[in-house]
């Protein structure tokens, strides 16, 4: 053969099989070697048709490979078609995936499908046309479908045949096919199921309803349809044997719920009312069934049920373990004895199967390949075949026992564990391309180690993961054990692999960038042209494109998937979302202590205020309105309102999620206004900006765990509390309500290791947050912050209990001089509410005004949540979505952080005589009012009273969590074992005292207490 | 494709079933490529004609299983298979083998003594052959240079056939139970009327053996029918060359032109 030369498919996509096919230039031309090489050719897939031709070249042969390029498909897309998705719907019935074969028969196979779906809603007579736009130099070609839907049909007539036991009209009604309605997706569905619905609610579950025939009237513009109805005997159950609810029995027995008869479904029955009274203790319960024509149109089935003796498990014991402790065996079963929650245990044969597959599964996984688990359960004292129970029970009860004393039963599950094999020599065959060193890594399977069967399909897989990940596309591996003659006990394990030819990215194709810029998403594309084509990288992309959160669809699809290219091209073809989002939202909370503001406007109105709040709820209206793709970049600008009753907001944001598409750096700026009334104190707005940068650890080589987060503030705020709205003394008022700048730095750590960040079982959350304010910054009070939290979970009992605990700490330390020196009220820390100390109100926890009684907060706070999280029973109607918790609470906020530690073990309110000392006695003898005596201390929340809070309230509680998929919503119920006690001398919704010079100065002073009790109403989980 | 051409095997113990010439046919050494052209123009050597599930079907493949043709014991030899039946033969085959590799049965292939008695056999009792005297070595190198083929070829041939039949035993023998009322059925309704009236009938104990095994057969040939039947119509098979097709032939995928082009309907 003299030269070789290839046409039809450009040369540069078969150079790298040059040197690969048998034909080689200078050797000779054989019939073999050329079937081969055409064979080896058209597997690329590259060729539609393909021939070998010759031409005489001297004293040789020149030889052509001469075909037609395939072409497959790049985009398909659809417009025109009426209705909201109905182009997604017709792309998708379309069938054409991209990177496939482009067929003619395809195509038209598309249209036809789509002409379907267009039928299906409604649309008879589309136009559908279609454009193919081939890609030059790609083998591919665009695919694009222009519809016009025409008139929409609506119902016609209605024909029904068969015994339907009712008229066309009461048909239609019964189908909802009013003549009025068009027809979509759901016409023909509906109608059906509301025939059967009806049916059923006749007892008739053996119905049947059939679609005969749709035919479209092309003049009318109706689709008239024809019915075939058999309504069927009315079918009744009836349980013998022992009592049960009807209505249970409708739960139970599927035919209601499929609302069709059959003999599968029927045994089923058997087996669910087994369970059901297996799980009241009638652990030998047999059930059988009967079906009974009573003639005229009914059909019975009869269940009858033998209970047998009601017994508890008693004990559920393992024998004959050596490998595998007893406490590590019964975690695995399901089978359990009575305990406090359960009476009578749990027991069934089913569950007894399952905890020996359980066992010995355990045991083949480590090598016991012949292991053999033989349960052993204990005969009931009474006979199994007593008399059947008395039917006559009452409804609703739970069946009666046969016999005075239920029988206790016990389980013993024996093991008889044979011989442990385990690997003798690992090897590895076929090879050739990836080193044995690079994937013997890859595997749990070690010589010397239990042979485990798990553990050889595990590595099985990362074998093919490997490969796949290196573009072995067609990679086999197959796993061989051979007993080794000399050590019976020893098996060789051997992985033959065979590569298969290595696939590589010619190109990567990206579409669907409308307004995004392409290098905006150019690094979270990790595969290129020249690499093998990883399958892991493909995934990886596609995910980091759906990160953005700029597109609402990301496809990747693999030009010639089927084919043999040694190269192929990667299609990735994002959908845009759009750019501008608009949400909204409504929630509340609900809580005894709802703090109470504007209390002289509350004194107009004739309603008093009072320091614990009041019990009610907290609605809350969310409105919001972004611009995502901000200049065809990762970036987004959004402007939030919040209006509620605890607070009101606007803000506005920009953020950079990852800056310059570094994925573990992202850079936020905000700024806004708010009115926060959270606090029944006062009332504070606040004018501030943020500049936040956070920072990730996602990377590989990170010198931390991903699951820490840094993120750093720069933060600069205007507070100011309503002078009208403070509730303090009136010598507080000109200080507290000076508005003041507060900025600085700010740096926070978070580390979360929760399972379930909604409702963790296990892991921990940790956050540490320190910020500094100081005048060198331009803030007017100077003071340092910090406020650290943590969170563990702990889960025992298979994860049915979980203890979750909380620990907060938050200190405030003031510095600078004079008036800089005194913290502002919205700065303090506070503790209360249903996410923090459950034993109060919100935010009503610490030190009190020394005259009004109200919250003002404190430079210190330590508080402790201890929950116990008790698994869901199983309730009627809930089912198990509702579970219990119960939780103690403690803690306080404090003036000084220093006494936040001195306070742990107090729990009497030290200095409670001056407490009940500083209520007036005699109004006469206080007309200017509270005036500090030496010995009340000034710190850096302002003048105390003689009063002290520095002591640790507790308080124990329950609570109820229903679990929906956004989480829990909670209700929790709270007793303060230790209410503090505070004087009220003053109280501005109420009239002045005659003859006082005191705004509010109450007519009777009293001694008030923080409630007792309190609950709350919420969502997601305390902590 | 149209429905595939039952043939016949013969089995060693004169029992006849309805198999496929598809089974049958094999894969003959031909002289080296059709020679080319003394001119400057180029002349085809082989092409493609049709793929079965990623599998090529070549011109020279049909060449192939005409030549091989001369071996079937069923093919009357005034009766040359045509291309189409052919190409229909190498589906078949093509589905078969492919099914074959994809359950990896064990134990099938041939052992060599089984080979040389099928070729035995071959050469001794196919009269086209024993009119050559195949049974001497100089016949069978003559019969075989006669018709393209190669010893190593015809070898190959009959291993891949046993293979096949011994793939068929196992896939379908196993399972079937032939009752004692089959065999009666048999005996009465089908066998006793061949008889003509006076003629020895033979008692039903001592035919039982031989009518169980031919509806055994029987049995065989309907569930290999309808496998492969089921295969044809659930396998890609697409034609590359439209002089092949059958009158009947189904739809197949037939590749598209590349360029633009706009259609409408309605």
């Amino acid at each position: 053969m003299r030269s070789i030369e290839f046409q039809g498919v450009p040369a540069d996509r078969l150079q790298p099989l040059a040197g690969q096919l048998p034909v080689a230039q200078g050797a000779p031309l054989t019939e073999e070697n050329l079937k081969r090489s055409l064979r080896q050719l058209y597997a690329t897939g590259l060729y539609d048709t393909i021939e070998a031709r010759a031409a005489r070249m001297g004293d040789g042969v020149a030889l052509t490979f001469a075909g037609t390029p395939r072409t497959f498909i790049g985009t398909v897309s659809v417009e025109g078609a009426a209705g909201a998705t109905m182009n997604m719907q017709l792309e998708r019935s379309s069938q054409l995936e991209a990177g496939t074969r482009l067929t003619q028969a395809g195509t038209m196979r598309a249209v036809e499908q789509m002409r379907a779906t267009l039928e299906q809603n409604g649309y008879y007579e589309p136009v559908i046309a279609q454009t193919v736009t081939p890609r030059l130099g790609q083998q591919l070609a665009d695919i694009s479908f222009h519809v016009v839907s025409g008139p929409r049909a609506k119902v016609g007539k209605v024909t029904v045949t068969g015994d339907s036991g009712v008229t066309v009209e009461e048909f239609r009604v019964h189908a909802r096919l009013w003549k009025i309605a068009h027809v979509d997706h759901d016409t023909v569905n509906r109608a059906l199921d509301g025939v059967l619905r009806a049916y059923q609610k006749q007892g008739r579950l053996e119905a049947e309803v059939k679609l005969e025939s749709a035919a479209y009237d092309r003049a009318a513009k109706v689709v008239d349809y024809r019915f075939t109805a058999n309504r069927g005997p009315v079918v009744r159950v009836e349980v013998h044997g022992a009592s049960i609810n009807p209505e249970r029995v409708k739960h139970i027995i599927p035919i209601y719920l499929e609302g069709s008869v059959d003999e599968d479904l029927l045994t089923e029955g058997n087996r669910r009312l087994r369970d059901y009274y297996q799980s009241l203790g009638y652990f030998d319960a047999r059930v059988a069934h009967e079906r009974q024509s009573a003639g005229s149109g009914e059909v019975t089935i009869l269940y009858t049920v033998q209970l047998g003796p009601r017994r508890r498990v008693e004990q559920v014991s393992i024998a004959g373990n050596h490998y595998f402790s007893t406490a590590t065996l019964m975690d695995l079963l399901s089978v359990h004895p009575a305990d406090v929650l359960d009476r009578h245990g749990l027991y069934s044969q089913a569950l007894v199967s399952a905890d020996v597959s359980a066992l010995e599964n355990v045991y083949r996984n480590n090598g016991f390949s012949q292991v053999k688990v033989s349960p052993e359960t204990s005969t009931p004292e009474t006979a199994a075949d007593q008399p059947l129970a008395d039917a006559q029970d009452s409804a609703v009860a739970a069946p009666k026992t046969t016999g005075a004393h239920t029988a206790p039963l016990k389980v013993v599950y024996r093991i008889a564990e044979g011989r442990q094999l385990q690997v003798g020599t690992l090897q590895l065959e076929g090879n050739d391309h990836i080193s044995a060193a690079a994937l013997t890594v890859l595997l749990n399977t070690t010589p010397g180690q239990p042979l485990s069967p798990r553990n050889l399909a595990g590595d099985h897989d990362a074998l093919v993961t490997e490969y796949l990940s290196r573009g072995f596309e067609q990679v086999d591996v197959k796993l061989a054990q051979q007993p080794e003659p000399a050590d019976p006990g020893k098996v060789d394990v051997a992985f033959h692999i065979d590569e298969g030819p290595q696939t590589f990215v010619r190109n990567v194709l990206l579409t669907g960038l409308e307004y995004t810029r392409p290098q905006t998403v150019t690094r979270a594309i990790t595969v290129h042209a020249g690499d093998p084509l990883n399958q892991d990288a493909l995934a990886a992309t596609q995910s980091n494109l759906y990160g953005f959160g700029l597109f609402n669809e990301v496809n990747i699809a693999v030009v010639n998937p089927t084919g043999d290219a040694p190269q192929k091209t990667v299609l990735l073809q994002a959908t845009e979302a759009r750019r501008w989002t608009l949400s909204y939202g409504f929630g509340f909370e609900a809580q005894t202590g709802k703090p109470q503001n504007n209390c002289s406007g509350a004194f107009a109105a004739g309603v008093a205020c009072n320091p614990n709040g009041k019990t009610g709820v907290s609605p809350r209206v969310l409105a919001g309105i972004s611009r995502n793709d901000l200049f065809g970049r990762e970036q987004s600008v959004s402007l939030r309102g919040t209006y509620g009753l605890l607070e009101q907001s606007i803000g506005i944001q920009y953020q950079v999620p990852h800056i310059e598409g570094n994925r573990n750096l992202g850079f936020t700026f905000s700024g806004g206004y708010a009115n926060s009334e959270d606090v029944s104190t006062y009332v504070a707005s606040r004018l501030e900006g943020a500049f936040r940068g956070t920072e990730n650890f996602n990377h590989p080589g990170r010198w931390i765990s991903r699951a820490n987060t840094f993120i750093y503030e720069f933060d600069f705020r205007r507070v100011k509390v309503d002078a009208s709205s403070l509730q303090v003394y009136p010598g507080e008022i000109s200080a507290l309500s000076t508005a003041t700048r507060v900025g600085g730095p700010a740096f926070t750590w978070l580390r979360d290791t929760r399972d379930v960040p909604l409702d963790a079982h296990r892991g921990t959350y940790t956050s540490f947050q320190e910020f500094l304010s100081d005048r060198l910054f331009g803030a007017q009070a100077e003071f340092n912050r910090i406020d650290t939290s943590n969170s563990s979970y702990y889960s025992f009992d298979k994860n049915r209990f979980v203890v979750a605990r909380n620990t907060r700490y938050g200190q405030i330390r003031a510095f600078g001089n004079g008036s800089s020196e005194l913290i502002p009220l919205p700065e303090r820390l506070y503790a209360g509410g249903p996410v923090s100390l459950r034993g109060f109100s919100q935010n009503a926890a610490g030190p009190r005004d020394p005259e009004t009684g109200y919250q003002i907060g404190g430079a210190g706070s330590l508080i402790n949540s201890t929950e116990l999280r008790l698994p869901p029973p199983t309730l009627p109607w809930v089912g198990n979505t509702l579970s219990f918790v119960i939780f103690h609470d403690m803690g306080n906020v404090f003036t000084n952080a220093g006494d936040a530690w001195a306070s742990i073990l107090r729990v009497h309110q030290p200095y409670s005589a001056a407490c009940r000392n500083a209520v007036v006695k005699d109004t006469s003898q206080y007309p200017t009012g509270y005036a500090p005596s030496g010995a009340d201390p000034i710190t850096s929340t302002g003048q105390q009273g003689p009063c002290s809070f520095n002591d640790f309230s507790h308080a124990l509680g329950a609570g109820l969590r229903y679990h929906t998929p956004v989480g829990p919503i909670r209700f929790d119920f709270s007793y303060n074992l230790n209410p503090p006690i505070y004087p009220v001398n003053i109280n501005y919704s109420i009239p002045t005292a005659p003859g006082s010079l005191i705004p509010g100065f109450a007519t009777r002073p009293y001694l008030g207490q923080a409630p007792h009790i309190n609950f709350f109403f919420s969502l997601g989980q305390a902590f | 494709m149209s429905k595939h051409a039952p043939i016949r095997i013969e089995f060693p113990r004169g029992v006849r079933v309805w198999l496929f010439a598809a089974l049958l046919a094999a894969v003959a050494a031909a002289p080296c490529c059709a020679q080319a052209n003394s001119s400057a123009s180029p002349v085809v050597l082989d092409r493609a004609v049709a793929v079965v599930n990623k599998h090529v079907i070549l011109a020279s493949d049909l060449d192939d299983e005409i030549r091989l043709s001369i071996l079937d014991t069923n093919n009357a030899p005034q009766h040359e298979l045509t291309r189409q039946h052919a190409l229909d033969q190498i589906i078949s085959r093509t589905l078969i083998e492919q099914q074959v590799r994809q359950e990896d049965m064990p134990a099938i292939e041939p052992s060599p003594e089984e080979v040389n008695a099928r070729l035995h056999e071959i050469r001794t009792e196919l009269p086209v052959c024993a009119r050559q005297d195949c049974a001497s070595d100089a016949g069978w190198k003559a019969f075989l240079r006669a018709h393209g083929l190669t010893a190593e070829r015809v070898e190959a041939y009959l291993r891949y056939r046993l293979e096949i039949l011994r793939f068929i035993e196992q896939r379908f023998r196993q399972g079937i139970q032939i009752s004692q009322p089959q065999i009666e059925t048999y005996y009465r309704d089908t066998l006793l009327p061949e008889y003509t009236p006076g003629e020895t009938v033979p008692p039903l104990d001592q035919v039982a053996p031989r009518i169980q095994e031919i509806l055994l057969q029987q049995q065989v040939d309907l569930l290999f029918d309808n496998w492969l039947t089921n295969l044809r119509q659930q396998g890609d098979v697409e034609l590359l060359d439209s002089e092949l097709a059958p009158q009947t032939a189904p739809a197949t995928e037939t590749p598209s032109s590349s360029n633009a082009r706009e259609s409408g309907s309605q």
